[in-house]
């Protein structure tokens, strides 16, 4: 008997911000760096404007996972919006840990839009992480 | 589900059409094959018919290439037959056909901002492996995009003056040509400089490839011109420390390093004579000395000489000598500031230090005979401290046998870098062939990876230098040895085209040292906000399309800064970005979307986070009425406030939050024909 289960299909929400986020995915595209069909993108102008809302809306409306993707720190093209989002990310994670979820479906991240690994080893680290929530049991449910 | 799509002939009135984006939306969605870069995983049949179930989606199509002449005119006659408002095109990049599409529209009547581009090639074919997959994930993407686009508004576009004056960073062969090419346009140009002196690495050269001619003679009239033109004002000895602004009006603050030298210096060298430190000169590439005060080369301009504080000793006989009473110890720092539209970076290279690479001992004792080319190059020129004949560092007699070795800091997985630098075969060449041409005796082999000549007359070159009798060794030298008793170097290196190992006694060594970024533009790239590659040079914008813009608007790139580059490859890139860097100035103008947020005062309650987030400084309190309000010019279109706002109050035109909720929720769950978003 083959125990052979349909791959789970999964949706991951990823905010890229219009700089090295998304110039980092376009370039791991022109490299064909394959990676995991449940990436889907959402372009925004920088990975600060990824507020709290946006995020819940997105674990809210069916998403897996959210990722943010922004620049290196210190690299941003609007001076530190980077920060903001990774410092509202720190919070978001402690806020899930004290409601009993796990803080491993929402992370942050920085790519290098020359460097097209960089954006597919962050897509690897979020579905590694999901996983590891999703065998805890401790992902956010689906029906609020 | 049925085709939702309306076949009657659009009843418009044309001039309604030119949409205000008040009207009811009718979204015409495009996918493109791209040849089989998409049509290859995404079933693009499948995506349109999806599309077509969409809400306010009048048209639907598919087409080989939507970025050609046919399949703009498909998406012009979609716009005239069906009243499409507004544009969702799937195929690649925002940013490379993006603006295609987005032109367009503009040429129908259409704002250019109600198109919206998916991009399912990068973003989806090119990275998915699964067929089912990919064309699933583009129907969300195409779904998201609609989704996006129902709620887009047109923007206008405003004109906002430029200051007419340009700085040009860096007063070496690119930096100059770039500065002169700026003036003789019209336009003022600012050139900094760090070192007390113009000209760059050129001026530092013995010859030319692979005509052999004599650098300082090529570039004396670019130094002088540019020394007396009107239209530059000359900053040596300084560095640009901060630049603020975007593209038109860019705030430079530049520091001044005091040269401790007043301009009435005669340049009779009066001081350098009498002043008693000497240090080893680094315009000489270390192998002559310089005094503490001192001017780098006869030819230098700014003729002034200069005082290097650091070894001075401050015994005052420069002071007392002077008979133009010229050389003044007071002299501060200074900074000075100043405006311009257009900023060109031409900070030029470093030569790699090959004392990181242990095995060939440079810079180590007992091994003074091994050189890098550019030293080589100093003790060729005319005029040099050994009047231009080549003796070696240890004992100054004439070596008999010379061994290159090239690729050191290049082509290197281990140590150094992995790019190729791409000069270093033809100057080692070079050089080989003046030291066959002046010492025909002398045995120079050339231990290479790999020559690379290409362009015109450079195999030409590498053939002649063959029939010559230069040697050429392929094969990467393990170790540079030296005998313990006799002093005497041998390279150990494997021919590995004989497969040989072979031990060559080699009375001097020349190391083919790479071009690496300056040291200085770690601080200068941070100043600039520029992107730089993972090698360290600034990356440009589109390595085909775009090599000479830089990752910002109004920062361009000529010679080394953007990677490495022989002579004519800097020149002919400084005058490219020169006419890019004019263009806006001699026009006056540029053009800036009003991508900038807008406040719901209903909403707003004044608690000012938006001001704090704004990085541009770009949101204020207006004293008048207490009113939050967006200067639009400064506003770089970031959309932080948007996130820091507790009520919602701010809005990026565009990037609205609903907006981003309608095309969150498309990507956030399975594909599902008529959409999930309903108005």
């Amino acid at each position: 008997m083959s125990e052979k289960a349909e791959p789970k299909k999964r949706n991951v929400v990823v905010f890229a911000c219009n700089e090295c986020g998304q110039g980092a995915m376009n370039t791991a595209g022109v490299a064909r760096m394959g990676y995991d069909a449940a990436i889907k993108i959402v372009p925004l102008q920088c990975s600060g404007q990824a507020s709290p809302l946006m995020i819940m809306d997105a674990l809210k409306n069916g998403a897996d996972a959210v990722g943010v993707i922004g620049c290196c720190i210190g690299a941003c093209h609007f001076v530190n919006g980077n920060m903001l989002s990774m410092h509202r990310i720190k919070l978001l994670k402690k806020l899930f840990k004290e409601m009993g979820y796990s803080d491993q479906q929402i992370n942050h991240y920085t790519a290098r839009a020359a460097e097209g690994e960089t954006a597919v080893g962050d897509f690897e680290d979020i579905i590694a992480r999901l996983k590891q929530a999703e065998n805890k049991a401790g992902t956010l449910p689906k029906e609020w | 589900m049925t085709e939702t799509i309306k076949e009657e002939p659009s009843t418009r009135d044309e001039s309604e059409k030119k949409a205000s984006g008040r009207e009811k939306p009718r979204i015409g969605v495009f996918i493109c094959h791209c040849g089989h870069n998409i049509a290859d995983k995404v079933n693009v049949d499948k995506v349109t018919e999806f599309a077509k179930t969409l809400p306010n989606v009048e048209h639907a199509e598919n087409y080989m290439f939507m970025c050609s002449k046919p399949g703009t005119e498909i998406i012009k006659k979609a716009i005239h037959e069906k009243g499409i408002n507004r544009t969702v095109v799937a195929s690649c990049s925002r940013t490379q056909h993006g603006p295609t599409f987005a032109r367009t529209i503009e040429e129908e009547g259409l704002n250019r901002h109600l198109h919206e581009q998916v991009n399912i090639r990068e973003w989806c074919s090119w990275v998915t492996k699964d067929k089912n997959d990919a064309t699933e994930k583009a129907k969300q993407m195409v779904e998201a995009g609609v989704n996006r686009s129902r709620k887009l508004e047109p923007i206008e576009t405003r004109k906002i003056s430029t200051t007419p004056a340009a700085l040009v960073v860096g007063g070496g062969i690119a930096g100059l040509r770039a500065a002169s090419d700026l003036a003789a346009i019209g336009v003022k140009t600012y050139l900094v400089e760090k070192e007390p002196t113009i000209g760059g690495h050129m001026t530092q050269l013995n010859k030319t490839f692979p005509t052999q001619e004599c650098p300082q003679c090529s570039i004396s009239p670019l130094t002088n011109g540019v020394a007396n033109n009107k239209n530059i004002i000359l900053f040596t000895n300084a560095q640009v420390k901060t630049v603020e602004g975007s593209i038109g009006n860019f705030k430079i603050e530049v520091e001044l390093t005091p040269r401790y030298v007043k301009d009435n210096c005669t340049s009779c060298g009066d001081c350098s004579k009498s002043c008693p430190v000497e240090v080893p000169s680094e315009w000489d590439s270390g192998m002559s000395m310089r005094k503490a005060i001192y001017k780098p080369f006869a030819q230098a301009i700014p003729a002034t000489y200069v005082r290097d504080k650091k070894a001075c000793i401050e015994c005052m006989t420069c002071v007392n000598i002077c008979p133009a009473k010229a050389v003044d110890f007071s002299q501060k720092r200074e900074t000075r500031t100043f405006e311009v539209g257009t900023i060109i970076v031409a900070a030029g290279y470093d030569e790699y230090d090959p004392s990181e690479i242990s095995a060939y001992h440079y810079h180590q004792a007992g091994y003074e005979d091994v050189i890098t080319q550019l030293q080589l190059e100093r003790m060729l020129v005319a005029g040099s401290i050994t009047n231009s004949q080549l003796l070696r560092p240890s004992d100054g007699k004439i070596p008999k046998r010379v061994t290159m070795i090239q690729c050191v800091g290049s082509r290197n997985d281990q140590v150094g870098n992995k790019y190729c630098t791409g000069v270093c075969c033809m100057f080692a060449i070079k050089n080989a062939t003046i030291l066959k041409d002046s010492y025909p005796s002398m045995d120079v082999a050339i231990c290479y990876i790999d020559i690379r000549t290409p362009g015109l007359n450079s195999e030409e070159f590498y053939k002649k230098a063959q029939e010559k009798g230069v040697k050429f060794i392929r094969g990467r030298p393990g170790e540079i040895q030296r005998d313990p008793i006799t002093g005497n170097l041998q390279v150990i290196v494997e021919d590995t085209l004989s497969m040989t190992p072979l031990k060559l006694k080699s009375d001097l060594v020349v190391l083919s040292a790479a071009m690496v970024p300056p040291k200085t533009i770690g601080n200068l790239g941070s100043a600039l906000h520029v992107l730089r590659d993972k090698t360290g040079f600034l990356k440009e914008f589109h390595i085909k399309m775009n090599p000479v813009k830089s990752s910002k608007d109004g920062i361009f790139l000529a010679g080394a800064i953007q990677g490495p580059k022989d002579i004519p490859q800097s020149v002919a890139q400084a005058g490219a970005a020169a006419s890019l860097a004019a263009a806006p100035l001699v026009r006056g103008f540029i053009e800036k979307e009003m991508l900038v947020p807008r406040i719901d005062y209903d909403l707003c309650v004044h608690c000012g986070l938006c001001i704090s987030a704004c990085s541009p400084v770009a949101i204020y309190q207006d004293a008048a009425d207490g009113k939050i309000k967006v200067n639009d010019i400064a506003c770089k279109a970031c959309g932080l406030c948007q996130a820091a706002c507790p009520t919602g109050a701010i809005q990026l035109k565009n990037f609205q939050e609903d907006q981003l909720h309608d095309e969150i929720v498309a990507l956030a769950e399975t594909p599902k024909e008529g959409g999930h978003v309903h108005e």
